[in-house]
């Protein structure tokens, strides 16, 4: 009987996290300090920029420097998964061990999940932490300026005001729109304000990696090294057109009071913005696909 | 008991590396797995154990190795020629492993551990290519399992370790386990072994216990009957 057994999936988070523990450290330490580096990089950059109101101003650019972080943290996340996955079932070495430990198909899938969620966890955890932290430094250097911007505030309002594209110019454009943002909310009301304003996508994009690994784990079945590179290839990209396309859909419907054809007008526009949204991950995503293609011929040669 | 009829794999469909593969394999034996390079014979225990999925039909101990179930991965431990390395210790390893087996023993770890004076404390990316064989062997044993199967295990061993492996695994045997070792190194498996099968491309040549064999041909020596069936094909 292939019973699911909820003790064997603790087993089996262990066991991968016994073996996995150095890569994972070393990404949580690595997350971080990029982020860091992220942001100070902005907070330097930024005195380049002619300011309207450097007060509002600096601190805004530090806050959409780590909106910036973070769909680098969530590229960062899906390659450190792909990884493990990859480790897991595209080596034939570690493939075979894999396979034959003991626990269901099913386990061992749940076991994926919950390392996918953990490791989400941490992620949102690094960036609210970090966060903080670097405006609590940018204050002891600047404190004549208002280091209170609610991050969640700005990322609620963000698609409203058509700043996702992470265009520090666009800021200084649209600092007029945003006025009264450099007061500090409560910050319970405004990650509600937050979860309110993005609850639509979370499951869009849910779906989505759901969906990647649901494929993953299809490959459980077979051994074909390929497959799984081509699976990740054809997912990553999927998602980066799916996103674009439903975040500029969004986008397009919160510009106009109904839908009307000017929406389909400003879609060409809006894919142009979302592309430059998404290039901030094209990096990440092309060194975590020659991260493994890398790791692919090394397992080939050791075959 | 272990039985295929016409069990058939291949990694690409059209080079079949295993074809009708037909075996019948009483439990409590410990089996020889020989043939030429390439004709199969890891293939042949990865798909036996459930790492690659064969065609046609298979079981190991009534279960099959396709289904994946838990209760099967559970009775089948395979040690594979090339094992994943992982960096750390062979008994932080034990500790994530003995869950997983409930037949886990570690009375049989610490005693092959000693035997083969593994370096417990050591990473194992750390051990030489023996250490690193002696230590997964032992931690393979150790998991204790009904079904054993085992690729070029001495492959990297020196002489008194060879011996030593010999004496573990045959400390092991008994009337429900079946071990199968898949080897070049006859010799390392002389006095071990008491059912040997010989492999070919295009199936088993040959699979009989060492007593049936010596009668047939004249012989008890392996390495001679080996030629023998070979040549016969050739």
């Amino acid at each position: 009987m292939n019973t699911f057994n909820i003790n064997r999936v603790g087993q089996l988070l262990s066991y991968d996290w016994m073996l996995h523990k150095r890569t994972l450290t070393l990404a949580a330490i690595l997350i971080p300090l990029i982020y860091i580096v992220i942001a100070f990089l902005t907070f330097i950059s930024n005195t380049e920029l002619n300011l309207e109101s450097p007060n509002t101003g600096m601190p805004l650019i530090m806050t959409m420097a780590c909106s910036s972080f973070f769909s680098f943290a969530q590229t960062a996340g899906i390659i450190v998964i792909t990884t493990l996955l990859t480790e897991k079932f595209c080596y034939p070495r570690t493939a075979t061990s894999y396979l034959t430990l003991p626990g269901t198909s099913a386990e061992k899938f749940v076991t994926m999940l919950a390392e996918y969620f953990f490791g989400w966890v941490f992620i949102y955890a690094a960036y609210i932490v970090m966060h903080y932290v670097t405006m609590g430094i940018g204050y002891l250097f600047a404190p004549e300026l208002d280091w209170g911007v609610n991050i969640f505030k700005l990322m609620a309002l963000a698609p409203k005001i058509g700043m996702w594209d992470g265009d520090l110019t666009s800021i200084t454009q649209n600092l007029d729109k945003i006025e009264g943002l450099e007061s500090s909310e409560p910050f319970v009301n405004s990650i509600a304000s937050y979860v309110r304003a993005t609850i639509w996508m979370t499951p869009f994009v849910g779906i989505m990696e759901v969906a990647f690994y649901m494929i993953l784990n299809m490959l459980f079945r077979t051994n074909v090294q390929i497959k799984a590179i081509a699976c990740c290839v054809i997912l990553w990209v999927a998602l980066i057109f799916a996103s674009i396309i439903g975040s500029c859909t969004y986008f397009g419907m919160h510009r106009s009071d109904e839908v009307t054809p000017d929406i389909i007008m400003n879609f060409t526009t809006n894919v142009v913005t979302g592309a430059r949204y998404f290039m901030y991950a094209t990096p990440a995503l092309a060194c975590g696909f020659l991260y493994i293609v890398y790791k692919q011929v090394c397992g080939k040669q050791a075959k | 008991m272990i039985k295929a009829t016409n069990l058939n794999y291949g990694y690409i469909k059209v080079q079949p590396v295993l074809k009708k593969i037909c075996l019948d394999m009483p439990e409590g034996h410990i089996y020889g797995l020989l043939g030429r390079n390439g004709v199969g014979k890891s293939t042949l225990l990865k798909v036996l154990s459930g790492a690659l999925l064969g065609e046609g039909e298979y079981s190991v101990g009534g279960r099959d190795p396709r289904n994946r179930e838990c209760e099967f991965q559970q009775s089948v431990r395979l040690v594979p020629e090339n094992e994943a390395l992982h960096n750390i210790t062979i008994e932080e390893l034990a500790n994530v492993t003995r869950p997983l087996y409930p037949t886990f023993s570690d009375e049989i770890l610490l005693r092959a551990l000693a035997d083969f004076k593994v370096p417990v404390g050591q990473k194992i990316t750390n051990m030489s290519l023996g250490q690193q064989k002696k230590a997964l062997i032992s931690l393979s044993l150790a998991c204790n399992t009904p079904y054993i199967f085992m690729d070029e295990p001495t492959n990297g061993m020196d002489i008194p370790s060879k011996s030593i492996f010999r004496k573990l695994v045959a400390s092991m045997a008994d009337e429900n386990r079946t071990i199968v070792i898949s080897t070049h190194q006859v010799d390392d498996l002389e006095g071990l072994m008491d059912y040997v099968t010989i492999m070919e491309n295009d199936g088993i040549l040959l699979s009989d216990s060492l007593e049936n064999i010596g009668e047939q041909y004249g012989t008890e020596d392996i390495k001679e009957v080996f030629c023998q069936v070979v040549k016969n094909i050739e």
